[in-house]
C-alpha cells in the first residue's frame, strides 16, 4: 500500500462564502476502494475537485502521487482520472475519442477497455457519444477511466442514471479494476452501490471528517442486526425504524461478523459520531 | 511522460478542437466565405475578422473553461503553456489564416462566376493589406501603396491576446468588461505618459488614441530612446498579454 493522496491542514472556500474545509486532514493508500458519504452541501465533490487540482485550497497542501495537486502536472494528471457528477458533453464517436485521448494517457489498456465496453453493452461503432443516453454515456466514461489505468480515479456519483443490471455490472467491475497500484473513491447517496465493494468509509459532516475506518475495523466494531421490537440495551448504538421492523447498529462484544448497513451506518454517525468515534477509539 | 513543452500534445489538442467542432466549423467559414462574395470591402473585412475574431476567442474559453466541459479540460494530461499555446494557435493564427482563406475563396469565387458564367472580366481584388495613402512628392501628392500584413496581424493577436486574457478573467460579460478594462487601464496609463512627457520635455503633441503603446511620439523634444523603447514596447505588448494569461490559466479554478 501506498500513500496516493495525502491533504493536511487543508482550508477552503467558495468566494465569498464561509469556510468549508477547516483543518481538514486525509490520506488515501492504493490498494483500496474509498467509499465518501456524507449530506449534501457537505463538500464532497468540492473534496474531489481539490483533490485533482480543479480547485485550490486557501491553506494546506494536497500530494497527489507525489505532485502538489493544483499546480496541475500532467504527470499527476495522467494517473489522475475524474468523473463529475455533470458529465463531459462531446459529439465526437468512441473510436474518434480514443484517438484523441489514449495518447494522453501512456498506461492505456486497449483489452480492458473493449472489455469493460462489452460487459456494459455499450456499442463501440456508435457516430457519437452525444447519441448516448445519460446513463451510457457515465458507463463510457467510467469504462475509459478504468482503462486508463491511472493510480486514483475519483468517481462523483457514479450510478446515478445507471440501471439496475448497469449498478451490478459497476460494482463487478470496481472490484476487478482495484489492484495494489491504485485507488478509487466513491462519492455517493446510493450507499448500497458501495457496501459490498468498499474497504474503506469516510462520512463528512459538518465539513469535517468525522468517520474514517476500514470497512474491517467497522465489523470488528459493531455489528448490523434486525429486530421486530425495540430492544432496550446499552450496546445498542442506534436503531431505527424500518418497513422491515428495527434495524439496530449494536456494538459488537463477541466478535460476531455481520453485513455492513452503510445507510444505518451513516445514519448512526450522524446522530451520535462521538459514542461511535469513542467505541472506534477505544 | 515529460514536463517539458511537447508540440504532440499541442497537436492532440488541436486535433481535439478541430474533431470536437468540424461542422460548426465548416458552417461558419462557409458562411463568412459567402458573406465576402457579397461584401469584399478591405474595411468590413477587416471588421469581420476582428470582431469574429473575438466572439471566437470568447467562445473557445468559455467552452473549454467552464462547468463539466472545463472540469474535462483542465484534466487532460497537458501543460497549462501547451493548453494556452493551442489556444493562440486557434484564436490568432488559425482564425487569421482562415479569414484570409475565406477572402480569398471568396473573391475567386466572384471572380470565376464573372469569367466564366457572364463572360465578365473582373480583376483580382487582392488589396487586402494594402494601404493606399498620399505622399507629397517634390510638390505632387502621389499614391503610395504599402503592404500592412504585419501591422494588420500584430493587431489582430493584440486584439484576440487582449480577449484571451479578458476570458480568462471574467467569468461573466467578457466583452463589455474587456473593453471597459482596456480603456479604463488605457486611459490611466495615457495620463501618466502625458504627465511624465509634459514634465520633462514639455511635449506640445501626441498622437490621438487611447492606448499608450499605439500614441506616436511625434515631438521632437522626446529623446529617440524613448521613442525606440515605445516601439519595442508595442511589439513585446502582445507576447506579454500572452504571459499574464498563462499564469491566470495556471491559477484558473473550475
Amino acid at each position: 500500500m501506498k500513500k496516493i493522496v495525502d491533504i493536511s491542514r487543508l482550508e477552503f472556500c467558495y468566494k465569498k462564502q464561509d469556510k468549508l474545509l477547516t483543518n481538514f486532514n486525509l490520506k488515501l493508500y492504493t490498494g483500496s476502494i474509498n467509499g465518501l458519504l456524507g449530506k449534501n452541501g457537505e463538500g464532497k465533490t468540492t473534496l474531489l475537485k481539490l483533490i485533482s487540482g480543479l480547485l485550490f485550497p486557501i491553506k494546506g497542501d494536497i500530494i497527489v502521487n507525489g505532485f502538489i495537486a493544483k499546480q496541475r502536472n500532467p504527470i499527476m494528471l495522467h494517473d489522475v482520472f475524474m468523473l463529475p457528477e455533470e458529465i463531459y458533453e462531446t459529439s465526437l464517436s468512441i473510436k474518434m475519442y480514443n484517438d484523441i485521448y489514449i495518447p494522453f494517457y501512456p498506461d492505456f489498456s486497449a483489452t480492458k477497455f473493449h472489455k469493460y465496453l462489452n460487459e456494459f453493452n455499450i456499442d463501440i461503432g456508435i457516430s457519437s457519444i452525444s447519441n448516448l443516453s445519460h446513463g451510457q454515456k457515465k458507463k463510457f466514461f467510467i469504462a475509459f477511466g478504468l482503462a486508463t489505468n491511472a493510480k486514483l480515479i475519483l468517481l462523483d456519483e457514479p450510478t446515478n442514471g445507471l440501471d439496475i443490471p448497469s449498478k451490478r455490472q459497476f460494482r463487478i467491475m470496481m472490484a476487478d479494476a482495484i489492484n495494489d497500484k491504485c485507488c478509487i473513491v466513491i462519492s455517493t447517496h446510493q450507499v448500497i452501490d458501495l457496501e459490498d465493494i468498499v474497504d474503506n468509509v469516510i462520512m463528512l459532516e459538518k465539513h469535517e471528517i468525522i468517520f474514517n475506518q476500514t470497512k474491517e475495523t467497522i465489523c470488528n466494531k459493531l455489528i448490523f442486526k434486525s429486530s421486530e421490537n425495540k430492544e432496550l440495551n446499552n450496546d445498542i448504538i442506534y436503531s431505527e425504524l424500518t418497513t422491515d421492523g428495527y434495524q439496530q447498529l449494536v456494538e459488537n462484544k463477541t466478535g460476531e461478523k455481520s453485513k455492513i448497513d452503510l445507510e444505518l451506518l451513516f445514519n448512526a454517525v450522524i446522530t451520535d459520531h462521538h459514542r461511535i468515534k469513542n467505541l472506534f477509539n477505544s | 511522460m515529460n514536463i517539458d513543452f511537447s508540440f504532440r500534445r499541442v497537436g492532440l489538442l488541436l486535433k481535439r478542437y478541430f474533431f470536437e467542432n468540424l461542422y460548426r466549423e465548416i458552417m461558419f467559414w462557409c458562411i463568412i466565405t459567402f458573406t465576402f462574395t457579397v461584401l469584399d470591402n478591405r474595411v468590413f473585412v477587416l471588421l469581420v475578422m476582428f470582431v469574429s475574431g473575438l466572439i471566437y476567442s470568447i467562445r473557445l474559453q468559455k467552452e473549454l473553461m467552464k462547468g463539466s466541459n472545463g472540469m474535462h479540460y483542465f484534466l487532460i494530461p497537458a501543460t497549462h503553456s501547451e493548453k494556452l499555446a493551442s489556444t493562440i494557435i486557434l484564436n490568432t493564427l488559425y482564425h487569421f489564416g482562415m479569414t484570409f482563406l475565406s477572402y480569398t475563396i471568396g473573391n475567386l469565387l466572384v471572380i470565376l462566376t464573372y469569367q466564366f458564367i457572364l463572360k465578365i472580366p473582373v480583376p483580382v481584388n487582392w488589396d487586402l493589406f494594402q494601404n493606399t495613402t498620399l505622399v507629397n512628392s517634390s510638390g505632387f501628392f502621389q499614391p503610395e501603396i504599402k503592404n500592412v500584413f504585419w501591422s494588420v496581424f500584430g493587431l489582430f493577436a493584440f486584439s484576440q491576446s487582449l480577449f484571451t486574457l479578458g476570458s480568462l478573467y471574467f467569468d461573466k460579460n467578457v466583452v463589455t468588461k474587456t473593453i471597459f478594462s482596456v480603456l479604463g487601464i488605457g486611459l490611466g496609463l495615457l495620463l501618466l505618459q502625458l504627465l511624465i512627457f509634459k514634465t520633462y520635455w514639455d511635449v506640445k503633441y501626441l498622437s490621438n488614441a487611447i492606448f499608450p503603446m499605439f500614441v506616436v511620439v511625434s515631438d521632437s523634444t522626446i529623446p529617440g530612446i524613448f521613442k525606440t523603447t515605445f516601439l519595442v514596447g508595442s511589439y513585446l505588448f502582445t507576447p506579454f498579454l500572452w504571459v499574464v494569461s498563462y499564469y491566470r490559466l495556471c491559477e484558473k479554478e473550475v
